[in-house]
């Protein structure tokens, strides 16, 4: 058996949370997280809803100040969403503006940042990495939510960031259209090799993706366990969820979130 | 072909049936309050498709534009700045609420007062009394603004500008141009208003002194003045709205049929 | 810790704290108001207004306060408020039966909608000529004036709601062989009463407008000819405080509708508090 907790590979730290507290007033959502991110590292938060995930993500991302401790993003202290960050929503059909096409909607954050030929390549570029070639000129509600969801991640990708921070993404398409959408992040991470954290409910899903899983409490939360799954990549669908190594992180998660649950419940 | 011509008959018949009525019912009138249509016709013709047109119906519709122009664009401008700001919205409800309960046409003493009669007073009066509808709504509209368009908009780091013309502004747009349309009617009243109750020229004065000189033709064609320029200013309202809108009529749609 | 009990008290702690926040928020409201009126007060009272315009603030909340206690004050109140009310009920009685033949019935609405859509954007007000030609300045063309501009509000919202109502709801009361009267009570007024009242308030602030401005313009009698009678007698003091009583009137009828929405729409999401 492979021991599940070993240092990790990879070198350079890209981002730390060292230390994040956070509560609206009385109540204690985070409890004290820690954890780094290293560059390139593809990493997953397992947590159960209502745990404080969405939370955690937008602190790190600048998005909300933390009540104690702190992020660091490329060695810098976050104080304010960082330039090279970029924010996959969890619910895209209120992320992407309706009122524009799908191609302005990923041109709007990078729009007078580069010569406009630059900037038609750019867009054109993330549409065509993410299946929506040709498809630029629709409106989001033109699109199937699968669609959509790309039109977003496109969004992200345009912006090129040295991380993509994704807060279920997936949770509200279907399981079919979730399959392809986890493999396209697979290979989108690879071309444009990003780091990427992935926030999600779904077990599967997260040792699925993950080159390290880590597992939140329920309220108020903190890290558990933090567990590298050390599948081979490339991953498939069929022939890595068949290893044994899969099923062994799979009901490792599953222990620990259904501990944290029934602790939450006691 | 058939079923269009059918609708055409369905859309038609009545206007038609109502013109006719009032065309031959007072074709022989002798009532001095009903003159015969002809005659309404004859007299609009003249009046109004001929030298008045220039001295009191341009003149009318510029103070109406630029009246609303101002109502509308200030009203939009204050909305945002009100929106934005939870402690300016709440010190100043209260007294948003007072100011737009006056109905509008009583401030006209006032205006009078502070501009006496021409032009500024007209334009006063209704970028003071059809601001309201424009102002409240843009509030609303900014304040429902989704929290994580606003996450959106941070995280992705998007100029002030930006933030404002093509996400704010956008998003806000149902709901403002729902208030325009309501500042648009108030404008048209106040015009309408405001040159009765004090001026010496335009349609709102032609009307009213007519009627007080009981020259009927000329009030009912003067009357019909009025409602066309009602008529038409609302139309070109609606064109406009239409276009702006079109992605939300087209997502209103796409949800309908989901 | 129980996680219940954390939940209680959470709950408690925020609603706590937006008692707070509201009560905050209604003392700025408050004191903009005071900032104002003081404002004026001194500015009048320096003479940095111009005096032909602006009396100062205390000389009209003192008129205003005075006429409250004369019977001429509620005398205007009531003609003007009773045109509007008259005025209203006509409405509702002929924009019911013409809002519903029109959103159920396709005949109908194709027939009436040239008619009814050239009708709608003229400005009732430019009928106040015609009609003090034909009544003077009376109570009926008073009532007029406010039937024909309060009556497109309310019918666009009554054919809206008709439009609502829906067919398979009307297909499960017949199913379940409902009487007559339950399918009206059960399914039509529930379903027509928001757009209704939605119709009455917009319809309401309309006659407001219009009857103040048949008496300020038509001569007849109500607070707008008193606001005409004390501009012409250069009574500035009594005509401030009848154009404050005008504001006045309309918040409290706003305030009507908004008591009356409660016990009558508690089932409607319009009356459910926000969450956030
Ligand atoms: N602005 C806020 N004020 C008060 N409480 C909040 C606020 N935002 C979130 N919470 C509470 O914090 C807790 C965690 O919320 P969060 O949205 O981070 O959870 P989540 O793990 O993302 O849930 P989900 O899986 O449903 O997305 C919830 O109990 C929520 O009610
Ligand atoms: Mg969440």
């Amino acid at each position: 058996m492979i021991p599940l907790s070993t240092s990790t590979i990879s070198t350079e730290t890209i981002m730390a949370v060292e230390g994040l507290r956070k509560s609206y007033g009385e109540a204690q959502i985070l409890d004290g997280i820690d954890f780094t991110v290293n560059k390139g590292e593809f990493v997953c938060i397992v947590g159960p809803s209502g745990s404080g995930k969405t939370t955690l993500l937008r602190c790190i991302a600048g998005l909300q100040a933390p009540t104690e401790g702190k992020t660091m993003f490329e060695g810098v202290e976050v104080t304010e969403p960082p330039a090279k960050l970029a924010v996959v929503f969890q619910d895209y059909s209120r992320s992407l503006l309706p009122w524009m096409t799908v191609q302005e909607n990923v041109m709007l954050p990078i729009e007078g940042r580069f010569p406009k030929e630059e900037l038609a390549e750019r867009v054109k570029k993330a549409l065509v990495s993410v299946g929506l070639a040709g498809k630029g000129k629709l409106y989001p509600w033109q699109m199937s939510g699968g669609m959509q969801q790309r039109a977003a991640i496109a969004r992200g990708l345009a912006y090129n960031p040295d991380v993509l921070l994704m807060d279920e993404p997936f949770a509200a398409v279907d399981a079919q259209t979730r399959v392809e959408l986890e493999d396209l992040v697979l290979r989108l991470r690879d071309e444009y090799n990003t780091t990427v954290l992935f926030v999600t409910h779904d077990i599967d899903e997260a040792v699925y993706l993950a080159d390290r899983v880590l597992v939140l409490s329920g309220a108020p939360t903190s890290v558990t366990e933090n567990i590298e799954t050390l599948l081979p990549n490339p991953r498939n669908q069929i022939e890595t969820k068949r290893l044994e190594r899969y099923s062994e992180v799979r009901a490792r998660v599953m222990g620990l979130i259904q501990a944290a649950k029934s602790h939450a419940s006691i | 072909m058939r079923t269009l011509f059918k609708d055409m008959g369905l859309l038609l018949w009545l206007p038609i049936t109502i013109l006719l009525a009032w065309w031959f019912g007072s074709a022989n009138s002798t009532s001095i309050y009903f003159p015969p249509l002809e005659l309404i016709l004859e007299t609009f013709a003249r009046d109004w498709l001929g030298p008045r047109f220039v001295t009191d119906a341009l003149p009318s519709i510029g103070k109406f534009l630029v009246g609303f122009g101002i109502a509308a664009a200030g009203g939009v401008f204050l909305g945002m700045l009100i929106g934005l700001s939870r402690r300016l919205n709440a010190a100043l409800d209260p007294l948003i609420q007072f100011l737009r309960a006056i109905p509008p046409p009583a401030i006209l003493p006032i205006a009078l007062l502070l501009f006496g009669i021409g032009a500024s007073m007209n334009i006063a009066v209704i970028a003071l009394g059809a601001i309201w509808p424009a102002l409240l709504n843009t509030i609303d509209g900014v304040r429902a603004l989704d929290l994580q368009v606003i996450d959106m908009t941070k995280s992705y780091r998007l100029s002030p500008a930006k933030r404002i013309f093509k996400v704010l502004l956008p998003a806000a747009s149902p709901q403002i141009f729902a208030g325009l349309r309501v500042t648009l009617q108030m404008s048209i009243i106040l015009i309408v208003v405001s040159e009765m109750f004090a001026s010496t020229s335009g349609i709102g004065f032609y009307v009213l002194n007519s009627q007080q000189l009981f020259a009927v033709p000329e009030t009912w064609a003067g009357t019909i003045v009025l409602g066309l320029l009602g008529y038409v200013a609302t139309l070109v309202f609606v064109l406009i709205e239409r276009r702006v809108l079109a992605w939300h009529r087209g997502m209103y749609n796409s949800l309908e049929k989901a | 810790m129980s996680a219940s009990a954390f939940g209680f008290s959470l709950g408690k702690a925020v609603s706590s704290q937006r008692r707070r926040a509201r009560f905050a928020e209604s003392m700025w409201g408050l004191g903009t108001v005071v900032f104002v009126l003081l404002l004026w007060e001194i500015l009048s009272r320096t003479g940095m207004l111009p005096t032909i315009a602006f009396p100062s603030a205390s000389d009209v909340l003192l008129r205003l306060v005075s006429l409250l206690a004369s019977a001429t004050f509620w005398t205007a109140v009531g003609n003007t408020l009773s045109a509007a009310a008259i005025g209203l009920v006509i409405v509702l009685v002929i924009g019911l039966p013409f809002g519903m033949a029109i959103g159920r019935s396709r005949w109908v609405e194709r027939s009436t909608l040239l008619t009814f859509e050239f009708l709608k954007p003229i400005p009732p007000v430019a009928l106040l000529p015609l009609v003090l030609l034909f009544w003077g300045p009376s109570l009926t063309m008073k009532v007029f004036l406010v039937t024909m501009g309060a009556l497109w509000p309310f019918m666009v919202q009554v054919v809206y709601g008709a439009r609502e109502l829906d067919s398979t709801q009307l297909d499960l009361a017949r199913s379940y062989r409902l009487s007559r009267w339950r399918t009206i009570r059960q399914i039509f007024l529930p379903t027509l009463l928001p757009f209704g009242m939605t119709g009455m308030r917009v319809a309401a602030s309309i006659a407001v407008i219009v009857a103040v401005v048949a008496e300020l313009i038509g001569g007849a009698t109500g607070m707008g000819q008193e606001i005409a009678m004390a501009q012409n007698s250069a009574d500035l003091p009594t005509m401030y405080a009848y154009i404050f009583a005008t504001g006045l009137l309309g918040l409290a009828i706003n305030g009507v509708f908004n008591l009356i929405s409660k016990p009558l729409l508690f089932w409607h999401p319009s009356q459910r508090t926000k969450e956030h």
